[in-house]
């Protein structure tokens, strides 16, 4: 054995040492990492950015649950090109609140015995992929996830008939190899995807150009309402992913633009962004009120030497009804703001 | 069934204990041996080893969390089973990958200082792990507890997948600069 190999040999023993200390480690921490989302520290923006969503939320309930077809009435007078970003906060803070006041239609699903189209999305077919729901049903201790939807009645049917339809034909579809459990999300077209209750209207309707569909799933190990989106054009992609959380995340101040601001620090990051900071830099988080280009500009830019001239970034946007959007990926920052713009667009 | 009613049945020695555990947490545990010994077979022998092992300590043990109870049963199962097949020379799979970079945490041996005792070094791990955010905690014991791909880490937590190596690469750094302190030798 050469001293190059044993030399490797004893470190492996070595780290071996340290990932058997491992196994003692807290339960408490073990618990929290089995969780499928991370609790974020509620910054002070939380309360005063959603007693005015959540106020304006309560208004709209108490004219009424608006119908699906006036909502796309005022998505229609709002939320058209010329409209563009002026109407998107106020468009989707409106969609939000009809889905406090709407009608909720539940989908009971069993948690151990779930159906669903699955698809192996890791390196292949392997018993691996085990963990996600196992996991997530072991530590919870709950007896079966119950996956909740909630669509808009009255003139949505036929969007809402594309969605039955994919869901079915995903039940129809699912496997489980015995002993080889996999993870558990349901793969949709981009039809189906823009036909789904709620986070549809999260979509663009507008993509930066030479975009094309990729793919969308829905996790199902995820408890909320979760969707995640992928476009490429050539070497570039486009990710978003919007997800309902139970807690709002905390969110970025934006007039401390040093805490998120990538144009304020250089190369590496891992050697320049104050330690305090990484947090919020590595995936900052703006309130919809607080989003603006000039944000976009912060997080979306073209980074050192040897990456290509298409800026790319990534950030989340928070909406009302604790929706969040996460975006990674590249294009101008025009072209990004104009896509955040479009949001829920194509849903009329 | 609900985890007192599982230990209720250990309690009792009902053998009905082995099938409920396995029913409820076959999976999990499953998945941990996998992870590490990227191997079917062995990887169901660990599981039931892990009933055994259980309905030996059940009583006198009355673990709080079951599934964290008898994952880690699973879990130093599989890394003696590991390093068993490692010595034969048939180790493979990301549990390499993993040792690789934990070697990168092993402090240089200084002196004769004795090794550091295991339970001690399960103290400081657990220390560490208690300085750390909850982000970088999180990720660090998906990788190194559960020794889940990179991929894996970054799809349950929506991250990107640099985003998850920088994180370990930072923890791996963070740890090993806290084991120099303390003196540690592995």
């Amino acid at each position: 054995m050469s001293a190059v190999r044993k030399d490797r040999e004893e470190m492996r023993g070595q780290a071996l040492r340290i990932m058997q200390a491992l196994s003692g480690a807290d339960e408490e921490l073990l618990e929290r990492c089995g969780r499928k989302t991370m609790q974020r520290r509620r910054g002070r923006q939380r309360s005063r950015m959603f007693s005015g969503a959540w106020a304006a939320a309560l208004c709209l309930a108490a004219v009424g649950a608006m119908s699906w077809g006036g909502y796309l009435l005022i998505w229609g007078e709002n939320g058209g090109t010329e409209g563009g970003l002026a109407g998107m906060p106020q468009a989707i803070e409106l969609g939000a609140a009809e889905d406090t006041g709407g009608t909720e239609q539940k989908e009971g699903q069993e948690g151990g015995t779930e159906t669903g189209t699955e698809r192996e999305t890791g390196a292949g077919k392997l018993p691996e992929e085990a963990a996600g729901g196992a996991e997530e049903n072991a530590l919870s201790e709950s007896s079966g996830d119950t996956a909740e939807s909630v669509s808009g009645d009255g003139s949505g049917q036929a969007k809402e008939d594309l969605y039955q339809d994919a869901q079915e034909s995903k039940n129809g579809a699912a496997t489980e190899e015995e002993g080889c459990p996999v993870l558990r999300s349901l793969e949709y077209t981009e039809e189906e995807a823009r036909a789904l209750p709620v986070l549809s209207a999260y979509i663009p309707a507008q993509l930066p150009q030479g975009y094309t569909f990729e793919g969308a799933y829905v996790n199902q190990d995820i408890a909320g309402d979760n969707l995640t989106i992928t476009w490429s054009r050539g070497m570039d992609s486009l990710i978003l992913s919007v997800t309902t959380e139970a807690e709002a995340p905390a969110t970025v101040d934006t007039e401390r633009p040093e805490i998120y601001d990538e144009r304020f620090y250089s190369l590496p990051y891992g050697e320049t962004v104050p330690e305090e900071y990484r947090e919020s830099f590595d995936n900052p988080v703006f309130a919809l009120e607080d989003f603006t280009l000039e944000t976009v500009r912060s997080r979306v830019l073209v980074r050192g030497e040897g990456d290509t001239d298409t800026p790319r970034g990534n950030f989340s946007v928070l909406y009302p009804g604790n929706v969040l959007v996460q975006f990674n990926g590249r294009g101008t920052p025009e072209e990004i703001w104009e896509m955040f713009g479009s949001l829920g667009q194509d849903s009329r | 069934m609900r985890d007192t009613e599982i230990l209720d049945l250990y309690w009792k020695r009902e053998e009905r204990a082995i099938a409920e555990s396995q029913r409820s947490y076959g999976k999990y545990c499953y998945s941990i041996a996998w992870h590490i010994l990227y191997d079917r077979e062995d990887s169901d022998e660990c599981v039931n080893d892990t009933w055994l092992r259980a309905w030996n300590v059940i009583p006198p043990k009355r673990p709080g969390k079951l599934a964290l109870f008898l994952g880690t049963i699973t879990r130093n199962l599989s890394l003696d089973r590991w390093k068993e097949k490692h010595t034969m020379k048939r180790g493979n799979g990301e549990m390499t990958l993993a040792l690789d970079e934990l070697a990168e945490c092993v402090p240089d041996a200084r002196s004769t200082e004795d090794a550091v005792e295991a339970a001690e070094l399960e103290r400081m791990m657990n220390e560490f792990l208690r300085t750390l955010p909850e982000k970088e905690c999180n990720i660090f014991l998906r990788r190194y507890w559960y020794v889940e791909e990179y991929s894996e880490i970054a799809r349950r937590y929506g991250m990107k997948l640099n985003t998850v190596k920088t994180s370990l690469f930072r923890t791996r750094a963070r740890l090993r600069a806290y084991l120099e302190r303390e003196g540690v030798v592995i």
